[in-house]
């Protein structure tokens, strides 16, 4: 007698396993969403404030050095080789994104530079989150546009400047909608993207103002 | 009562359906579940984007045996596999206090992990339990599906 048969179960189970491999591989590779086998992580740059802000108003070393410690208390960020040379230097910034495949690219800024930011009134913030999220509370002045729905919302965006400074939060460093939404406005050629990627549970965190007046549909 | 065919036909149809359902988008556009995956930190990074390939294929497999009657035994048994994984990771997120989406559904039912999605897994874990104490034979309910 033939194993096989002896095993009716562990056959059927080893054959639909082995179809879903066959089909995923199969599929994977025609499909024009097809992604590499191995993952490649996301390179996150952190912005300099020499970046963001115009000379002679940049942070005093030392707060350079608690956003740090902010970045490494999250765990789970994962900034790239070229960071510390990125913090001195826009240049070094520009040249690591260049080096790297732009889709793969993003440019991160904390949350004392997002306040700046804020407190120059400066760029157009929008909301990655879930359109149920965003209803419920959301930081003050932030528009929705959810990362996972971003192409229904090109009428929202096409008319903007391309050099449009845009500011992008999702809920923190390991939600992808944020990542997603600043992709798809990456692909309509908006240059000036940065990402808020502590996000909203850092600006809870930090007790900063919410805007919790509910949307409705 | 519990032994009835169409009863278990039911019972079958909505695993099955919950299973392609969740499995369409994923499909479609791995990446999104491949970060979903990602964001749990429970796998190795070079395991992530194999595992976001094969499991919606097997959630689809499985679904589509289940609601066909074809190697029922088997694909319960994936199924409540499959149920039991998601489950254990959704609560090993909540109880680590990560907010990140479940991947549940895909990213065009981008939802949090909650209590709510442990017990809808749970629930659907239950009915596979059924499916697989009371189906006496390959394909109760469809006499007429035959297993090859």
């Amino acid at each position: 007698m033939e194993p096989n048969s002896r095993h009716p179960l562990a056959r059927d189970i080893l054959i639909i396993v082995l179809l879903a491999v066959m089909l995923s591989l199969v599929y994977n590779g025609f499909s024009p969403h097809g992604i590499d086998l191995i993952r490649v992580e996301p390179t996150k740059i952190a912005v300099p404030d020499s970046a963001l802000f115009p000379e002679g108003t940049a942070l005093p070393r030392q707060e350079h050095r608690a956003v740090n410690d902010t970045v490494g208390s999250a765990g789970t960020r994962v900034i790239a080789p070229l960071h510390e040379q990125a913090l001195h230097t826009a240049d070094s910034m520009k040249a690591a994104a260049a080096a790297k495949k732009q889709e793969n690219v993003y440019r991160i800024i904390t949350l004392e530079q997002f306040k700046r930011l804020r407190a120059g009134h400066r760029g157009i913030l929008y909301d990655a989150r879930a359109a149920d999220d965003f209803k419920k509370s959301r930081i003050p002045g932030a528009k929705n546009i959810p990362g996972q729905e971003a192409e229904n919302h090109f009428e929202d965006v096409a008319d903007l400047q391309r050099d449009t400074l845009i500011v992008i939060y999702c809920n923190n460093p390991d939600c992808h909608l944020g990542r997603v939404l600043a992709e798809f406005l990456g692909a309509l050629e908006f240059r000036n993207i940065l990402l808020y990627d502590d996000g909203w549970d850092d600006w809870l965190k930090a007790k900063e103002p919410v805007d919790s007046t509910r949307i409705s549909e | 009562m519990l032994s009835n065919k169409y009863v278990l036909l039911a019972a079958r149809l909505i695993v099955g359906t919950v299973f392609i359902v969740a499995s369409i988008d994923k499909i479609s556009v791995p990446d999104a579940f491949a970060e979903s995956i990602h964001a749990y930190r429970l796998v190795p990074d070079a395991a992530v984007n194999v595992l976001a390939l094969i499991i919606p294929w097997l959630e689809l497999l499985c679904g589509v045996f289940l609601v066909a009657g074809v190697k029922l035994r088997a694909g319960t048994l994936l199924s409540l596999v499959l149920l039991v994984i998601f489950t254990l990771a959704i609560i090993s997120a909540l109880v680590r206090g990560l907010n990140i989406d479940c991947g549940c559904f895909g990213r065009e039912h981008a939802t949090p992990v909650s209590w709510g999605k442990v017990f809808e897994d749970i629930g659907l874990g239950i009915l596979c339990l059924y499916i697989s104490l009371y189906s006496r034979d390959e394909h109760p309910g469809v006499p007429a599906v035959r297993d090859t």
